[in-house]
């Protein structure tokens, strides 16, 4: 690894001031706009699996 | 025949040829590399061509096939890989300088299938970088064979353009987000997103471990059936993938078949959709409606929520992949490639929670939508064609990210895992391509393929001209 000076936490990737500050924008416009995946949220579902169709819904036709 | 008519051929017509002794692998073989060597330059379509492996390939296939041991309708014939399938002992870049040098010594389930079948390959395609941002500058753009001042969107952005200019017989694409449908629809060929499981993900360089889908491009929805026929089927190496027992594809597109409900997606405010899209798929409507299909109209359920839900994924999963090279080597990704990795890294793991079980509320729409059709048609991007060197626009704007529009009709169906193909329809004035997607129930490839061969019969005439255009075959 380079050392830049950064320290990498558990899953999460540490940036510059710098590249966080040119970041930022671009990372609120996006936040903003997928917070709009709540008016379609329901919070008592669990997540759905990478197969989520259950597969006796299928015909197979 | 010469060398630019063996080329031209669809894969089923150099099957029959190779079957009967009348054309052997060795002359396709040798046919190819020429005619990529004329057509590269323009098209950009390979990052590795693969010209002595394919000939010996193909001269084992004319022994074996010489002594009777014909293997099928793939046997010797020449066929190309997205350069994010691993290949042994082939470089797989995946597009990324970051992989630049990579051997692998393995082949990726795909690929070997293939080779079990005899397929001769030809080389790797071109492609967006890991399948994602951008074009990475050390191996530019592909270019569309119909017209090299346009794209042929991404991200199996070389395979699309190989196939439409006969380099190859076919290519195998992924599709995370419609990166089979679109370069398929934007190249005036057929694509294939599978089933999610029919087809074996294992040493394909992941984008979205859970919305990846790996699949054939063809000149022929027959093709695409025999293509899928080699490469459907459970593979232990890939945890999503499904057992199942399957048909064949090919042989039941001979088979009568019923006359399935077709939902026609209407238009919406905000959709995108361009004149020439929209013209497109009216005239496909009345020719499904004319062909005996009964059609009902439809809203596609939550397109954008689908398309938002759709980003959280892929920005995380992707991000999550690439984490120690982004560490790493940062600098060495293309710019937009690196800043949708950094961007997905900082989303918060509750949103990617939420994402997911707002899948489950689009699967559960779709499922309902699914109660009254048994088939979708559709577009597949909102657009049919954009300039190859127009400036690359950064990932987010102030509305969000840039391509969320264009997942409009193409990231359902990621979420879902329903399969969805593009099939030729019709040409914009400019005599660029357009494509129509038709999406069924899981694992319905052979209704899916069924109808979609019966399109392509009735639009043939609505095609661009290839008069004029050594490009295209």
């Amino acid at each position: 690894m380079i050392d830049n000076g950064e320290t990498a936490r558990g899953g999460a990737l540490a940036l510059t001031e710098a590249r966080r500050e040119e970041l930022a924008p671009k990372l609120a416009a996006l936040l903003a706009d997928l917070a709009k995946l709540e008016e379609l949220d329901r919070p008592e579902l669990e997540p759905a699996t990478p197969w989520p169709w259950r597969e006796d819904d299928d015909d197979g036709r | 025949m010469t060398a630019d008519d063996l080329c031209a051929m669809t894969l089923s017509e150099a099957a029959r040829l190779i079957e009967r002794r009348d054309v052997s692998p060795v002359a396709l073989t040798e046919a190819a590399p020429d005619r990529i060597a004329r057509c590269e330059p323009q098209l950009n379509a390979f990052i590795t061509v693969m010209a002595d492996d394919a000939l010996a390939a193909a001269r084992t296939a004319e022994a074996e096939i010489a002594r009777g041991d014909y293997r099928g309708p793939l046997h010797g014939v020449p066929i190309s890989l997205k350069d994010l399938l691993l290949t042994r002992g082939v470089r797989t870049t995946a597009g990324s300088r970051i992989l630049a040098n990579s051997v692998p010594d393995r082949d990726a389930t795909v690929v070997r299938r293939l080779r079990d079948a005899g397929a001769v390959f030809i080389g790797k395609n071109n492609l967006l970088e890991f399948a994602y941002g951008e074009v990475h500058p050390d191996y530019g753009p592909s270019r569309n064979p119909w017209n090299t001042d346009y794209g042929t969107s991404g991200s199996s952005s070389g395979s699309g353009a190989a196939v439409a200019a006969g380099l190859g017989f076919a290519s195998i694409g992924s599709d995370t987000g419609g990166s089979i449908r679109g370069p398929a629809a934007y190249c005036g060929i057929v694509g294939l997103k599978p089933t999610y499981g029919l087809v074996s993900r294992a040493g394909a360089f992941p984008l979205s471990w859970s919305c990846d889908h790996i699949g054939p491009m063809t000149r022929s929805v027959r093709d695409c059936a025999l293509v899928l026929d080699a490469i459907a089927g459970y593979d232990l190496g890939d945890p999503t993938s499904l057992r199942r027992t399957l048909p064949s594809y090919a042989a039941s597109l001979d088979r009568p078949a019923e006359r399935p409900t077709i939902g026609i997606v209407l238009p919406e405010d905000g959709d995108g959709v361009t004149s020439d899209v929209r013209r497109v798929i009216d005239e496909a409507a009345a020719v499904v409606q004319h062909l005996g299909f009964p059609i009902v109209p439809v809203k596609l359920p939550h397109p954008e929520q689908a398309a938002r839900a759709l980003l959280v994924l892929i920005y995380a999963e992707a991000s999550a992949i690439h984490l120690s090279w982004l560490r790493e080597r940062a600098d060495d990704y293309a710019p937009n490639t690196r800043e949708r990795l950094e961007l997905g890294a900082q989303l918060p793991a509750t949103l990617y929670l939420q994402a997911s079980r707002v899948r489950g509320v689009i699967v559960g729409a779709h499922r309902e939508l699914f109660r009254r059709v048994d088939l979708l048609l559709l577009p597949v991007s909102p657009s049919p064609q954009y300039l190859v060197d127009a400036p690359e626009p950064e990932p987010v704007g102030d509305e969000g990210d840039r391509i969320k529009g264009g997942l409009r009709f193409t990231g359902p169906f990621n979420l879902t895992g329903q399969p969805a193909i593009t099939v030729p329809c019709g040409a914009t004035p400019q005599g660029l391509p357009i494509g129509v997607q038709l999406v069924a129930r899981p694992l319905a490839e052979p209704i899916l393929l069924h109808v979609a061969a019966e399109l392509e019969r009735a639009m043939t005439d609505r095609l661009p001209g290839r008069e004029g255009n050594p490009l295209v075959v």
